[in-house]
């Protein structure tokens, strides 16, 4: 893979957001709000394992993992702000599951920090989040009407 | 189903793998892995006439095992195509593991597995 020269790369992404062709990233608190009304979470609790740096977003492995007993997990929203449609996924375990943990694949439209949240069986809200770094055309390839 | 001329790469009945332990001691804490072909269509990609291909996702997922849910969730346009997904379970009984995955249209996909807990 060819380095990547972060010059290029911020100007190119300043230009993109200058002519309109990106959305600015809804604000994460506007979409906590959404989710939890006035309930914000706090760091720990929720783990999330997701590469910083990815070739192209189109199936990025992602793994949330939730150090408590998944009967005590309400459940775990998946949020990616930088998405046309930032709320990626929600996650509920039954009496069944075995772990508080999923792995799966997910689209991102651009660079941009995903975000983690579990909500615990007393109402506890815990989040993580994690930076990735999209290095090329994904944008053009999942959205290609812009 | 109805073919939906919309979606040609859709297919009528689409691949499913899926990975559950054959057998299992009560008690073990195992891995599932389930796999679907589908489009994941988030509804934003135009096609070669300048038509927007319309939204078609799979946007409910959940396995049970003897009827009793392991994982239910909810899946938005950021699920990426041929959507996979690995969990873990309990084992408790003999028995089956369902899978169903609902799509905007409405169908169900389904899958089911056995499993013999000693």
């Amino acid at each position: 893979m060819a380095p990547v020269d972060r010059r290029k790369v911020l100007i190119g992404s300043a230009a993109l957001v200058a002519a309109g062709f990106v959305r600015a990233e809804e604000p994460l608190d506007h979409l906590l709000g959404e989710i939890f009304a006035d309930r914000r979470p706090r760091p720990g609790v929720i783990a999330m394992k997701l590469s910083p740096l990815a070739e192209n977003g189109l199936a990025v492995p992602i793994t949330l993992s939730v150090a408590e007993p998944p009967a005590n997990v309400k459940r775990i929203v998946l949020l990616a702000p930088g998405n046309p449609f930032p709320r990626a996924a929600e996650y509920r375990f039954g009496p069944r599951a075995g772990k508080a943990e999923i792995s799966t694949r997910i689209r991102l439209a651009r660079s941009q920090t995903v975000t983690a949240v579990a909500e615990l069986g007393d109402g506890s809200l815990w989040s993580t989040a994690a930076d990735i770094t999209i290095t090329s055309g994904a944008c053009a390839e999942i959205y290609d009407a812009h | 189903m109805p073919t939906d001329a919309r979606h040609p790469d859709t297919p009528e009945t689409p691949k499913i793998l899926i990975r559950v332990p054959v057998r299992a001691q009560r008690g073990d804490v195992f891995e599932i892995k389930a796999l679907i072909n589908h489009p994941m269509e988030n509804g934003l990609r135009y096609d070669q006439d300048g038509q927007v291909i319309p939204r078609k996702i799979i946007h409910r997922f959940v396995c049970r095992y003897n009827g009793e849910i392991v994982v239910d969730c909810d899946w938005g346009t950021a699920v990426s195509a041929n959507p996979y997904m690995s969990f873990f379970a309990v084992a408790a009984d003999s028995g089956t593991f369902d899978f169903e995955w609902t799509d905007d249209d409405g169908t169900i996909y389904r899958h089911s597995a056995p499993i013999l807990v000693a």
